[in-house]
């Protein structure tokens, strides 16, 4: 395809001339100046390593799981357990007898 | 080892905090020894068996051997620091009790197989020669017979120490209230045990008193029956039991079970130190008498306490730098 018949240079050129004629001065995209823009001072570069966000995720969600597990952990230690009843007859003839000696030491007190 | 230190630590002040009690309360009132004793285990092992409250490993605590042995050897620790009190003065028994470190070291290293560095050897001969100078200044008369009360005594307590770190319900145990009712269930069957030796001792001593030999020496220590129901001693005990007691006792448990017997037994070897710092405190405010001690007997307690600090910190540098070197690795 030859240059000339490009129809787009040909279309722009004509609606520049009746912009002109208008008031209006329309230039190319070609003729404008290009952006005078640092990639580094806009701040275009990342800022962190990818990497090291990888990092950063994967130990955040280790310590997610930690937390749970210690949660779930701790949960399962205070659960209500089923006492036996040797242990509950343990446990209250044990305190029944210690506050038996003590109070018999008190008693003995007033004779 | 760090969290085994502090609780440690906490276990030499409360232990601390009730012998300058004691000594508030003696200047007062006089008390029984070995009825205190029993009263204090009593009420500690009731105060923590009621924040426990029933459930598992009770049965278990009762059943394990490791329990009657711990209450065999509290027993005998206590008769014969009372007996050692009788012969030498409190000072000088509160330090030379401090040779169960020696001891300690020997059974830790011997029968039970556990690694010693020369850094704790050269501690425990500090500790060694400590003993030895305070042993030195004993009546020529009483001393054979002390040596072997000191000696009998501080290896039942060596012996109650390893026991309670080789506990097996109280290795056991996952929260502070299995640990309390653990620990309460072995009080309870350690002031029993000692309530019933101190009762047929009463029973036997009345018709020995006034012998001259041997019996007629242990008679004279041992309680009246009017002892049993005299209201400073009982009351006394209740209190301190209650809020002391059982306090260091359970810290005690803890503390054997994460530090192991050794490290333990070189803190508490600090506890004659802490309480004289107390009963400062307390003379000044004007609760207690000064405390009096001898040149010998400070000079001895210091090499102890300075072997017993040498061995903690040679320890505490170990594990660090042990630490540091699995890092880099």
């Amino acid at each position: 395809m030859n240059k000339d018949d490009n129809i787009i240079p040909f279309a722009f050129k004509r609606f520049q001339e009746r912009r002109r004629n208008d008031g209006m001065d329309i230039k190319s995209p070609e003729d404008k100046p290009a952006l005078d823009i640092d990639p580094v001072k806009q701040n275009f570069r990342r800022d962190t390593d990818p990497i090291e966000e990888i990092r950063t995720f994967t130990e955040a969600r280790v310590m997610q799981e930690r937390s749970l597990n210690k949660h779930l952990m701790e949960q399962l230690l205070t659960r209500p357990e089923p006492v036996s009843t040797n242990e509950h007859a343990l446990y209250y003839s044990g305190i029944a007898l210690g506050f038996a000696i003590l109070f018999a030491f008190n008693i003995g007190m007033k004779f | 080892m760090a969290r085994g230190l502090f609780f440690s630590i906490i276990t030499v002040l409360f232990w601390a905090l009730e012998h300058v009690s004691l000594k508030v309360i003696v200047s007062h009132w006089p008390i029984e020894p070995a009825v205190f004793v029993c009263v204090n285990l009593l009420t500690a092992s009731l105060v923590l068996l009621i924040i426990a409250g029933p459930g598992r490993l009770g049965l278990e605590t009762i059943k394990q051997p490791h329990t009657w042995a711990y209450s065999l050897f509290s027993v005998l620790n206590n008769v014969f620091f009372v007996l050692a009190v009788g012969l030498i003065s409190a000072a000088e028994a509160s330090f030379i009790w401090r040779f169960n470190a020696v001891l300690t070291m020997i059974v830790v290293w011997f029968f039970i197989g556990r690694s010693t560095s020369v850094y704790d050897w050269i501690g425990t001969l500090i500790i060694l020669g400590g003993c030895a100078l305070i042993a030195a200044g004993f009546d020529p008369q009483i001393r054979d017979i002390a040596l072997v009360i000191v000696f009998v005594g501080t290896l039942s307590m060596t012996l109650r120490t390893t026991v309670t770190e080789f506990h097996p319900t109280s290795n056991q145990s996952r929260t502070i209230k299995e640990q309390c009712r653990i620990t309460g269930y072995v009080l309870l069957v350690t002031s029993a045990a000692f309530l019933l030796f101190i009762l047929g001792m009463t029973y036997v001593s009345s018709s020995l008193t006034g012998r001259q030999d041997v019996f007629g020496m242990v008679a004279a220590y041992m309680p009246q029956r009017s002892d049993f129901f005299d209201p400073p001693t009982i009351w006394s005990a209740m209190l301190l039991g209650a809020f002391l007691t059982a306090i260091y006792n359970y810290c005690q448990f803890v503390a054997t079970r994460t530090a192991k017997s050794e490290i333990f037994i070189m803190v508490t070897a600090l506890v004659p130190f802490v309480t004289y710092a107390f009963e400062l405190i307390a003379s000044v405010l004007g609760y207690a008498p000064a405390p009096e001690m001898s040149t010998r007997s400070l000079t001895g307690g210091c090499l102890i306490g300075a072997g017993a600090i040498f061995i903690i910190y040679m320890r505490f540098h170990r594990a660090r730098r042990e630490k540091v070197t699995r890092a880099v690795a």
